[in-house]
């Protein structure tokens, strides 16, 4: 059941795992317990990639303010 | 005795009277000057001569004085309107009275003299040094010399005691910007029958250390009228002229500019003036690196707000850069999102809609058999069933 839930270290590999969850989800033969599973994994994965979005985001604002001010 | 015959002292009075009622009332002469000297009493000794045309040979030669008593009268006066001393080569203009004394024999008293006479012969004889050098085309040659961007090496000549050296030396060492000068003294006689030769023989000793050098500073203080013929003689003026060091002189010359002035470099009146040139030298350098400092800030100053300019430039392309890709990437998850609840079923399954799967797998109508077992999903939970 949970053999392919990889917990995502960087933002590319979540992203490419919510990729391949949507094109096992678009295949005929998905095994509906699985999809629900995969449902939440996808969530987790974009909220995960959401936070990470805002983590850069305010880490570049701060930079950019840095370097305004020299 | 035989008759007739005198004895040498009546002979030599009847000279001596000869002589005196001959020239009762004196004769203006003229003369150059071979010897000088005064005695202990104050009584002066000249011994005059007269040279040929080329001035080589003499062809008339006399003993003469001035008594004390004129010698106070005439050496003021002739020092004050001609600004030097009687001395050896000087031709002069002078009312003598020959005399025949029994025992001394010849000699002329001199009892007035006419400066104008010395002072013209001066200025000729000055014209004549001129010309020869501007003939042999050494006039200008010092003066055509380049001066080092930085003078700090001075070879000095002048007389080792003379205040004028020491003026010099105080005002160079003494500078307000800290400059620090080497000075060397090369001693020499500054006035005088001797100073010419001296002088020459001081200039000889710098020329053999001639890089050790920047600059010569021929200096002599004021004071008292004397013989400054030297600085005028073709000699010392055609070593100067050739001199391959630039020559700063400050002899001192209250009345006229000398030979030496005009072939130095620089000429000027005091050894403190000279001093002062040398300083302007460097201050004119110091001001120069001054403004120069002052161009390479204004420079680097506008360099700086055109860099910072870019700099703002470049932080903005980043920011946006930043933006940009941050937006891509939250419009991708969006779309990504509604791919996932597009396929998830829950929603379907919320609207009231049910989900049909057999072994875990979505299944239609027509792939089902009597007997199968069937799962049906709902929003709220799941039955089993078998097809009838």
């Amino acid at each position: 059941m949970s053999e392919k839930k990889i917990v995502p270290v960087t933002y590319e590999e979540a992203v490419a795992r919510i990729d391949e969850i949507c094109r096992e989800m678009s295949s005929d033969n998905v095994q509906i317990d699985k999809l629900m599973e995969r449902v939440a994994e996808a969530r987790e994965l974009i909220s995960f990639c959401r936070a990470r979005i805002a983590g850069v985001e305010e880490d570049s604002e701060r930079m950019l303010a840095d370097m305004r001010e020299i | 005795m035989k008759p007739g015959v005198i004895t040498l002292y009546e002979l030599n009075s009847k000279v001596k009277r000869l002589v005196a009622d001959n020239f009762a009332f004196g004769v203006w002469i003229s003369a150059e000057i071979n010897s000088i000297s005064e005695n202990r009493n104050g009584h002066c000794y000249l011994e005059l001569v007269q040279k040929d045309d080329d001035g080589d040979r003499i062809v008339a030669k006399s003993g003469a004085t001035i008594w004390r008593n004129r010698w106070l009268i005439i050496r003021p006066f002739f020092e004050s309107a001609t600004g030097t001393t009687l001395s050896r080569g000087i031709k002069v203009l002078v009312k003598v009275t020959p005399v025949f004394h029994e025992e001394f024999g010849y000699s002329l008293n001199i009892s007035d003299i006419d400066p104008e006479y010395s002072v013209g012969d001066l200025a000729f004889r000055k014209m004549q040094v001129i010309r020869q050098l501007k003939e042999e085309a050494v006039f200008d040659m010092n003066r055509e010399l380049v001066l080092p961007a930085l003078v700090k090496r001075i070879a000095v000549v002048s007389a080792a005691g003379a205040a004028g050296f020491g003026d010099f030396c105080n005002q160079l060492r003494c500078n307000d910007r800290g400059i620090k000068y080497k000075i060397e003294l090369f001693e020499a006689i500054m006035q005088g029958e001797n100073a010419e030769k001296s002088i020459i023989s001081a200039l000889e000793r710098i020329f053999e250390r001639e890089s050790e050098f920047d600059l010569v500073a021929i200096v002599r203080g004021g004071g008292a009228v004397s013989d400054l013929h030297c600085f005028d003689s073709y000699g010392l003026c055609c070593t100067c002229a050739q001199f391959p060091l630039p020559i700063f002189s400050g002899v001192g010359h209250d009345r006229d500019v000398s030979v030496l002035d005009m072939v130095a470099y620089g000429a000027f009146k005091t050894p403190t003036a000279v001093a002062e040139a040398i300083l302007d030298i460097a201050l004119g350098q110091l001001q120069m690196i001054d403004s120069l400092a002052g161009e390479i800030c204004d420079i680097a100053r506008r360099r700086i707000v055109l860099a910072s300019h870019r700099v703002d430039v470049l932080v903005n392309e980043i920011a946006n850069g930043v933006r940009t890709v941050l937006g891509n990437n939250r419009h991708r998850l969006d779309m990504m999102e509604k791919e996932i609840e597009l396929l998830s079923p829950s929603a379907l399954l919320k609207r009231g809609y049910s989900l049909t799967v057999k072994d875990g797998v979505r299944v239609t109508a027509s792939s089902l058999t009597k007997g199968d077992r069937i799962e049906t999903w709902f929003a709220d939970g799941k039955i089993e069933s078998e097809v009838l």
